[in-house]
């Protein structure tokens, strides 16, 4: 494969303390909200690199949103920052009392991606929802939703509320990830025909040190689950019980992980094991001692068969 | 389902077809996926195995320690089980991760007899309602910021494995005020929890804690005083060695001056943000329970039984633990043990709803049972005992997490044991009912000690 089209440029941008570097650290450096406060504002773009099932890679580019920054950005460095970008996330803070400039600079970022990457897609997050009050977050949503999509010039665009401080974070993330990953039909398919196999309730995928949802597949037998966040919740139960693990085994959030985890209880069973190199996969079963313990066998041997039929080898 | 005498060797012989969850069939099926698992060719596809109709090895029933086990399974001698499963009612469980049932009531109505009480006192904003909030109505502890001042005396009942009651007083109340009638509050009591804010002057606290300590001796002796040094999250770890130095110190000197020598008093390092509000209950509430010594000594024995490094008995509602086995305290693995019920009910939380299909694959255990193998190999494991408690242990021997047949076994004579111990004492405590607290220790049941027996060998 070509590695050059696995390395997929990332553009982050908002406005200057609207949580883009809170976000990223959560994600993909194991920081926990509480942390976050003590990060600086970014000077100028801070690239990093966040692999993604071993195939992927996300070139980070986490642009200070200061002003002499955004109006460098936009001018000087404009080719250099907008060329070749697969991805642009827009953060905009729920909290900003300048909404209509907010809005008129990221009007001008879009016309510089449409001219560079057209083909780009966009994620629009609506962040620190938390700070509003719950019955007011559905529509103020709906209407700054409304005032982005007018000004995405025909772009792809998609719009997620997300905070920090709950699961809705994990759910715009794992949407935007979901976008990049390569063969996700053959990944798809495959665990399709092995929830079958095994009777599943249903199947997720989740990254290895993110816990973001790479995909998930789930059958007749999982269909009236009255959860519809619960993809992202157990990202959220994993990842806030990893950094318990890492706490007090002493070692580094990226290193603690689990090797295998199962429940069994009357109306269901479950496990989460490790899959690939850099994923896990969680299993939902109807009850039965013998099936479930059979179920975690052959999910275990059905390791390499996954490897060669999807070419997910990392 | 129970099964009488020889009829292990029927269940073996039914395979997986049977209809029983008992326990020699539950046994049967661990052997089962132990031999299966040393058979495994890693074929290149995956099928669904069904578990093979042979007659594997027949687990002994008196498995007491590893080397019992060893030699249970290879001398294929079967005899008949010494026990029983619990009365196991076909009703659906009265499983402690979903919603509540009722199908034990009878138990259930002599646990709600013994009813301590745990008065919160102290200054205002000392953080009293912050505390019953975080710990018996999973407030999260950002959000007790806005938490009012309580201008009345809040009552909350908590009905577990024993019933206590949970008052948190306002902190501007004089406690000792004449219209307040003290022989109400104070009457049945548990224990009198003061909480102190470290992070302020507590001069003033303290000053009210032995004049209230001082009040009480003369009528209630007994009391339990527990002083919760709170707010701790701020300061460092000198500082709050610091304070807790001086409060102990100076509430000492107050009570000696005023001629009280040995007074029942506990200190306790405490912040709602942090487990160590959970642990400062849990050892609160440890001192109510008549049943301590047994349950400690029931745990000893299961841990060294199977090899555990450490079990919690937890109260799965509140994170409030009752017992643990008596090695000292390693405080590393009770945050993963308490954390892990977090995980639990969240998942069950999930997963957990009614479902329209009845789809099965099997028999199963009717306990919720779960295990985590974290990255360095260490496993925690939890057992559902009852619709209250379950049983956290962290395993970290090789050898012993291999034998689930083992802990399996011994769970259960656990869970028998517990169930009995409280069943006994709930009987006991009947006709003391309306009369004082009984001060001795209740004798060993013979349910007690047959259990004790059983896992000790
Ligand atoms: N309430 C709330 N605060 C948040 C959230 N996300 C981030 N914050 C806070 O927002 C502040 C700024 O966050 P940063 O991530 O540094 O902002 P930034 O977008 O990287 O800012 P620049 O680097 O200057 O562009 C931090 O103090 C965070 O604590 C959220 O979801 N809710
Ligand atoms: N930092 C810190 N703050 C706490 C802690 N516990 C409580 N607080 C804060 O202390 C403040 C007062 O808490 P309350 O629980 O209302 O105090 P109270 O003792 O019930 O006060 P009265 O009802 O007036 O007697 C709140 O703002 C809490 O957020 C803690 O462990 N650490
Ligand atoms: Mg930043
Ligand atoms: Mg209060």
């Amino acid at each position: 494969m070509d590695t050059r089209k696995r390395k997929k440029k990332v553009l982050l941008m908002g406005k200057s303390g609207s949580g883009k570097s809170s976000m990223r650290s959560i994600i993909f450096s194991n920081y926990v909200a509480k942390d976050v406060r003590r990060l600086g504002a970014t000077i100028d773009v801070e690239h990093s690199h966040a692999k993604f099932m071993g195939n992927l890679t996300l070139n980070l580019w986490d642009c200070g949103g200061q002003d002499a920054f955004m109006d460098s950005y936009l001018n000087a460095q404009r080719e250099n920052v907008f060329s070749d970008a697969e991805v642009l996330i827009y953060v905009f803070d729920i909290e900003s009392r300048s909404v209509d400039q907010d809005l008129e600079t990221y009007s001008q970022v879009i016309k510089a991606l449409k001219e560079y990457s057209p083909t780009a897609h966009i994620f629009c997050l609506i962040h620190k929802m938390d700070l509003v009050q719950t019955e007011h977050r559905e529509r103020i949503y709906e209407e700054r939703c409304k005032l982005i999509a007018a000004r995405s010039e025909g772009l792809s665009l998609e719009t997620f509320a997300s905070s920090i401080w709950d699961q809705t974070l994990y759910k715009a993330w794992a949407g935007i990830v979901h976008k990049m990953i390569p063969n996700l039909v053959v990944i798809e398919r495959f665990l399709q025909a092995f929830a079958k196999q095994l009777s599943a309730e249903e199947i997720v995928l989740f990254e290895r040190s993110t816990f973001l949802t790479v995909t998930n597949v789930v059958t007749e037998y999982g269909e009236d689950n009255p959860h519809p966040d619960r993809h992202e919740r157990i990202s959220n139960i994993f990842k806030t019980y990893k950094h318990t693990v890492a706490r007090n085994t002493r070692t580094t959030a990226a290193s603690a992980g689990f090797l295998l985890f199962k429940v069994q209880t009357q109306r269901f069973n479950c496990f989460l094991a490790r899959f690939t190199e850099n994923t896990y996969i969680f299993v939902v079963v109807p009850p039965g001692e013998a099936a479930f313990n059979c179920a975690v066998l052959n999910t275990l041997m059905a390791r390499d068969v996954f490897a060669k039929k999807t070419g997910v080898e990392g | 389902m129970e099964h009488g005498d020889g009829d292990a060797d029927a269940a073996s012989a039914a395979g997986n077809s049977g209809t029983t969850d008992s326990l020699e069939e539950r046994l049967r099926v661990a052997s089962l996926n132990a031999v299966h698992n040393s058979d495994i060719q890693f074929p290149a596809a995956f099928e669904y195995m069904e578990p093979p109709k042979t007659n594997a090895t027949d687990i002994r029933p008196y498995l007491k320690t590893a080397e019992d086990e060893d030699r249970a399974l290879t001398s294929h001698s079967s005899t008949t089980p010494p026990l029983s499963k619990p009365s196991s009612s076909q009703v659906p469980s009265t499983s402690g991760f979903f919603e509540h049932s009722s199908s034990d009531a009878e138990m259930d109505r002599k646990l709600r007899q013994n009813k301590p009480r745990l008065l919160l006192m102290g200054q205002r904003r000392s953080g009293k309602s912050s505390i019953t909030s975080v710990v018996f109505h999973k407030m999260p502890p950002q959000e007790t910021l806005f938490l009012e001042s309580t201008t009345q005396i809040q009552k909350d009942s908590m009905r577990s494995f024993m019933d206590f009651q949970v008052w948190d007083f306002p902190g501007q109340l004089d406690y000792f005020d004449p219209t307040f009638d003290t022989t109400e509050i104070f009457s049945e009591i548990g224990a009198l929890v003061w909480v102190i804010d470290a992070q302020d002057d507590y001069t003033d606290s303290l000053n009210r804690l032995t004049t209230t300590i001082l009040n009480l001796q003369t009528t209630f002796p007994h009391i339990n005083v527990e002083v919760f040094i709170h707010k701790i999250d701020s300061l460092n770890e000198e500082f709050r060695s610091d304070i807790y130095q001086d409060i102990v110190q100076r509430v000492g000197d107050e009570l000696s001056d005023a001629g009280y020598i040995n007074p029942n008093v506990s200190y306790h390092l405490t912040s709602i943000y942090d487990y160590s509000i959970f642990e400062a209950f849990s050892k609160v509430i440890q001192k109510l329970i008549p049943q301590l010594d047994t349950l400690e000594n029931l745990l000893n024995i299961l841990v060294n039984s199977c090899g555990m490094a450490k079990a919690y008995l937890f109260d799965i509602w509140s994170k409030i633990y009752v017992a643990s086995d008596t090695r000292p305290i390693d405080m590393e693995v009770y945050e993963m043990c308490s954390d892990y019920i977090d995980v639990i009910v969240d998942i069950t939380d999930i997963y957990g709803y009614n479902r329209n299909h009845e789809k099965v694959l099997g028999e199963q255990m009717q306990e919720a049972e779960s295990s985590v193998t974290i990255h360095d190999g260490t496993m925690i494991y939890l057992k559902e005992m009852n619709q209250y408690l379950c049983l956290v242990t962290v395993i970290k021997n090789d050898e012993a997490k291999d034998k689930k047949g083992l802990i399996d076994y011994n769970c259960h004579i656990f869970q028998d044991a517990l169930n009995a111990v409280f069943a006994r004492a709930w009987e006991k405590d009947k006709p003391n009912e309306n009369g004082e607290q009984e001060e001795q220790q209740p004798d060993k049941t013979p349910a007690q000690a047959q259990a004790e027996g059983q896992l000790e060998g």
